[in-house]
């Protein structure tokens, strides 16, 4: 799964184990309860490492840390999750401004000699 | 944002006082500006791509309106191409849906319903560039901007792309015959297959072809070529295809929109079009290299 933080100009890929955890994110959740729900059907997660990853989404702006209700009595059932929930990659994502063609003999790099 | 309709009346009446247009993808362009110095940039910048006369039926006007005497220092234009582009959609104007645009030194509002762009900024092609790189995003429901060389050989088309450096100009120098643009080349993903079309940017001639294949281009220091071998070449699967080009698109960040379209249409052409990594030695017989490969899917 890909995310795109527009705020941050970031672009996030998530390991498919992290896609289907942020999948039951669109509602308030509660991170201890979710990972009590991931752990539950899944012998080989921890729920530090659910904890971990949800750290992770909230250290990055992805998700919000808030006081108010979870939405507990709709913790989802989750499939058996073939790995650990993870960020694989993050990336800036950039509009064309700095390429070459906007900024033409700018660099070394922008002055070759453009094709006749 | 909402996809616009373009607003140019059957009998051309919306264009009057617009003395060129130019051509992106679907959608023409009527250029219109009373400050003849702004004109002559945008004949030196948009060159090939800019035709006389009255634009089709269905165009977007583009109003520029030149604010202040002096044109800006080079500094100041370098600053001000690199602070991009920002958006806000306006809601409840008389005219309808409006997105205004922001830029260093610029703003804009485009009247989405009425297929009207205008521009307020300094006497610099800057401000256009930008907001053209929107009127592609906005005006096509599955289309990308790359960061590329576009190889074509008159029936079909290839998609070079790369970082800075890579080769795309050098490949671009070396078979200038063949080549559409170079630096960003625009991806179509419509009925049918893939196409690429070139944009009036940097250097580019006017051209839409159907896409054939992808190359990712690598340093050729950066791999290692086997003994005799000038050329090295691999098909990539999907993953890594997905890694090397997400760093080549110019994404529209303006628009959450937009952005998610764009992703769903890199997708698309990810299970449509082979993708090879291609390192080359910069000579002119890479051409039967770049050319070589598997059928594109419809």
């Amino acid at each position: 799964m890909v995310l795109v933080d527009l705020v941050a100009k970031e672009m996030l890929g998530l390991n498919a184990a992290g896609g289907e955890v942020w999948e039951h994110f669109g509602i308030p959740r509660d991170a201890e309860q979710m990972a009590q729900a991931l752990t539950a059907s899944n012998d080989a997660l921890s729920a530090a490492e659910v904890e971990g990853f949800v750290s992770q989404l909230v250290s990055l702006g992805l998700l919000v840390a808030s006081a108010g209700p979870s939405e507990a009595g709709s913790l989802p059932v989750v499939s058996a999750l073939p790995c650990s929930p993870q960020v694989l990659w993050r990336e800036e994502v950039r509009q064309a401004a700095g390429t070459c063609a906007f900024l033409p003999g700018s660099s070394p790099l922008c002055n070759q000699a453009p094709f006749s | 944002m909402p996809l616009p309709q373009p607003g140019l009346p059957v009998d051309g009446s919306f264009a009057d006082g617009c003395e060129r247009s130019l051509s992106l993808g679907n959608v023409d362009v009527a250029i219109c500006s009373s400050d003849d110095g702004w004109l002559e940039q945008v004949s030196v910048r948009y060159g090939g791509f800019l035709v006389a006369g009255m634009p089709a039926p269905g165009a977007i006007r583009l109003d520029y309106h030149v604010e202040g005497e002096e044109e800006p220092s080079p500094e100041a234009l370098r600053d001000a191409r690199l602070g991009g582009l920002q958006s806000q959609a306006v809601e409840g104007t008389m005219a309808g849906a409006c997105v205004e645009f922001r830029g260093v030194g610029f703003r804009a509002f485009w009247q989405l319903a009425a297929g009207h762009l205008e521009i307020w900024g300094p006497r610099a092609v800057y401000p256009m560039d930008l907001l053209l790189q929107a009127l592609w995003y906005g005006c096509h429901p599955h289309a990308l901007i790359v960061h590329a060389t576009a190889l074509s050989d008159g029936t079909s088309g290839w998609l070079c792309a790369g970082a800075s450096g890579s080769g795309k100009s050098t490949l671009a120098a070396l078979l200038p015959e063949r080549a559409m643009a170079d630096e960003l080349v625009g991806v179509l993903v419509e009925a049918g297959p893939s196409e690429l079309v070139a944009l009036p940017f940097w250097t580019a001639r006017p051209a839409r072809v159907p896409l054939c294949a992808v190359h990712c281009l690598r340093h050729r220091q950066d791999i290692e070529i086997p003994d005799g071998g000038p050329h090295l070449r691999r098909r990539l699967g999907v993953p890594e295809a997905l890694q090397h080009l997400r760093r080549q698109i110019a994404w529209p960040t303006w628009d959450a929109a937009a952005m998610a379209r764009c992703l769903e249409t890199l997708g698309r052409v990810l299970e449509m079009v082979p993708v090879y990594e291609l390192a080359f030695s910069p000579r002119a017989g890479v051409w039967p290299h770049v050319i070589e490969c598997e059928e594109a899917l419809a």
